[in-house]
């Protein structure tokens, strides 16, 4: 049993196809989905509402930079990491210390870098 | 008295003189004045008038005779003589050319430089003859200033050009002073006239270079400053007058500096000292960089200059020349190409995370068949060709017409079973990638399995904009028929997800596909301010 079993995970991610691959290696890597989000308040409203452990949050989503849904994961003390295509450069300064994923990633990255939120707690 | 004064070789004339008076009753010397020699007692002769007339008193002849020494009036007479000569002999050696004039401004006297040069003598130039030889052009101001001249019993000064005897052009500067007699009537005018005309030609050369150089300078889009040793702006362009906001006027009294460059964009003072382009002139040499400046209006813009030493015929630095040239364009280009690249990164990026996704999802728990690849290479075909679309749109939005209709292209050569129909507007360029995509799905589907496998099979693809209540709702209908006796699929693949979850979660709406034995509905139902760009 992997420290990945049953991480209950949120994605924020505003392209489907994507979303819809990391939704497949989420559950191939035993996490449970609890969340997909396209849009900020949406995701803004899940982080809300749910019991969330972790979070993959795409850097830009549909133009805007998805920084409140980091400070709201943050304020509810949920880990998560970005995504992003833009590189190191498109992440914030407050985020300095939250791991980046870069796009196109690879199922073993996501594990990895899920593995290291779930030992740093 | 006769041995006495009349010197000797006067004697015998005398004498006559007086016989003969004394015969005839006339004489040539008597009742009027002579100048004559008379001999001084210390031996010498002196010069003096004489007058003598003869007086009868009781028959006797008299001779009365006045004497009187004009010994002083002759030497002044002949040193005025002299002084005559000599002034004449000066006027007539004399490079300038002297005239006088009389209190009505006629010419009455001009030396022989004067003569020589207009060929004629002075009383040709009498009753304003001086007219012909003064150029036509300037006839007028110089008379007027005659006329004022004579008018306020001032000093005479003109410049004017004329006409030599030899037909050529010359610039003359006359200057005349006025003579009073003793009552202090005005006597006349005693003037000189210099040749200026080389002068007058060096002017006009210089004011041609200066206007050329004007020309040349207020032209130039590079805006140009010049500084004295004190950094002060002597000399700005008028393409410095526009960059700066300021004229020349308003940067005086103080540096340069301290008017366009004074405070850094941070808000901080921004001391002279400090500043490079001002270092060109200490330290003598070319500077060149980028500075940010302070425009008049207060707004800061980035220049690039040029600053060099401008130095004097002993190398000795005594100012600076500076060229500086907005470069808030070419920032901005910079800045927006660096945006640009960004942009590019993240979407190529992006799209090879949607061709990771769409290779994830195609060979999904399969060993690679002929068929994946060939479903692949369809969904990148369809990838590709959402691009170009965009592409050709500078990636800012794209008609749902012409995109349904590039999407359907691969499935619609030579066949006349389509019919595409649809109100056109603009999709976002994120939303028009999903639907190509999602097009792809559909028409493959049909392609392999649907309305396109017969030849009576026919494909519907409609949309409208239906407002409902105060929302305008976006409903597009993929409607199949003709085609072979549809079964619904056993198992959820690539497309049934892709339009279900993605073209949906894409859309903000709702995707519905229903396997009709008659042939596929898929029925598409969304938001229309999600799809606009």
């Amino acid at each position: 049993m992997s420290v990945l079993t049953g991480m209950r995970v949120l994605i924020v991610e505003d392209e489907p196809l994507i979303a819809m691959t990391l939704e497949d290696i989420l559950i191939d890597l035993g996490c449970v989905v609890v969340g997909l989000a396209s849009r900020l308040n949406e995701a803004l409203d899940l982080v809300r509402r749910l019991e969330v452990d972790a979070a993959i949050l795409d850097v830009n989503i549909h133009g805007e930079k998805s920084f409140p849904v980091a400070s709201a994961l943050q304020q509810r003390g949920a880990r998560y990491v970005f995504a992003t295509g833009y590189g190191l450069q498109g992440v914030g300064k407050g985020f300095s210390n939250v791991p980046v994923l870069q796009k196109p990633y690879s199922q073993a990255q996501i594990a990895a870098a899920l593995e290291a939120l779930a030992n740093a707690r | 008295m006769t041995d006495l004064i009349v010197p000797p070789r006067y004697r015998t004339a005398h004498i006559e003189g007086v016989q003969r008076y004394l015969e005839t009753g006339t004489g040539p010397v008597l009742g009027r004045r002579i100048e004559i020699a008379a001999l001084h007692k210390a031996g010498h002769e002196c010069s003096v008038e004489l007058s003598i007339s003869p007086v009868t008193m009781d028959g006797e002849t008299y001779f009365l005779g006045f004497l009187r020494d004009i010994t002083e009036r002759k030497q002044s007479e002949q040193s005025l003589r002299e002084s005559e000569a000599h002034f004449q002999i000066i006027a007539d050696s004399s490079p300038a050319l002297m005239w006088q004039a009389n209190e009505s401004g006629e010419l009455v006297f001009v030396n022989k430089r004067h003569e020589d040069v207009f060929g004629c003598e002075v009383e040709t130039l009498h009753s304003f003859g001086w007219r012909r030889v003064v150029h036509p052009d300037d006839v007028d101001a110089f008379h007027s200033e005659l006329m004022r001249a004579l008018a306020a019993r001032e000093s005479f000064k003109a410049e004017a050009r004329f006409i030599s005897a030899s037909g050529a052009l010359l610039w003359l500067h006359c200057e005349g002073k006025p003579r009073f007699q003793e009552d202090g009537a005005l006597a006349g005018y005693v003037g000189v006239s210099f040749d200026v005309t080389e002068e007058k030609s060096a002017l006009g050369a210089l004011a041609e270079t200066q206007r050329r150089l004007n020309a040349v300078l207020n032209n130039a889009s590079v805006a140009i400053f010049l500084m004295d040793a004190n950094q002060h702006c002597v000399y700005m362009n008028a393409a410095a007058e526009r960059l700066t906001g300021f004229s020349l006027h308003e940067t005086q009294g103080r540096p340069l500096h301290d008017v366009i460059h004074h405070t850094r964009p941070d808000g901080s003072h921004f001391p002279l000292h400090e500043c490079a382009i001002d270092r060109a002139f200490p330290q003598n040499n070319n500077q060149q960089g980028e500075e940010v400046f302070v425009h008049k209006d207060g707004r800061f813009y980035p220049v690039a200059f040029t600053a060099s030493p401008v130095r004097d015929e002993g190398s000795k630095t005594v100012g600076t020349i500076i060229e500086v040239q907005d470069i808030s364009e070419r920032k901005r280009a910079e800045e927006h190409q660096r945006l640009l690249v960004d942009e590019l990164n993240h979407r190529v990026k992006n799209t090879l995370a949607i061709i990771q996704s769409i290779a994830q999802q195609t060979f999904k728990g399969e060993v690679a068949t002929a068929e994946a690849r060939a479903a692949f290479e369809g969904r990148l075909a369809a990838l590709a060709g959402a691009h170009n679309l965009l592409t050709e749109q500078r990636w800012e939005s794209v008609s749902i017409v012409a995109l349904v209709k590039d999407a359907l292209k691969p499935f619609r050569a030579g066949t006349g079973r389509w019919a595409i129909d649809g109100t056109d507007f603009q999709i976002a360029p994120k939303t028009a990638v999903t639907l190509t995509l999602a097009m792809n799905e559909l028409a493959t589907n049909a392609a392999k399995y649907g309305a396109l496998t017969s030849p009576e099979g026919r494909v519907e693809v409609s949309w409208k904009i239906q407002p409902i209540g105060a929302e305008q709702r976006l409903r597009l209908y993929w409607i199949e028929r003709g085609g072979p006796k549809v079964t619904p699929p056993s198992r959820h693949g690539f497309g049934t997800r892709m339009l279900q979850r993605a073209l949906a979660s894409e859309l903000g709406g709702k995707v519905r596909l229903d396997f009709r034995a008659e042939g596929l509905i898929c029925d598409v139902d969304a938001p229309l301010p999600g799809l606009i760009a």
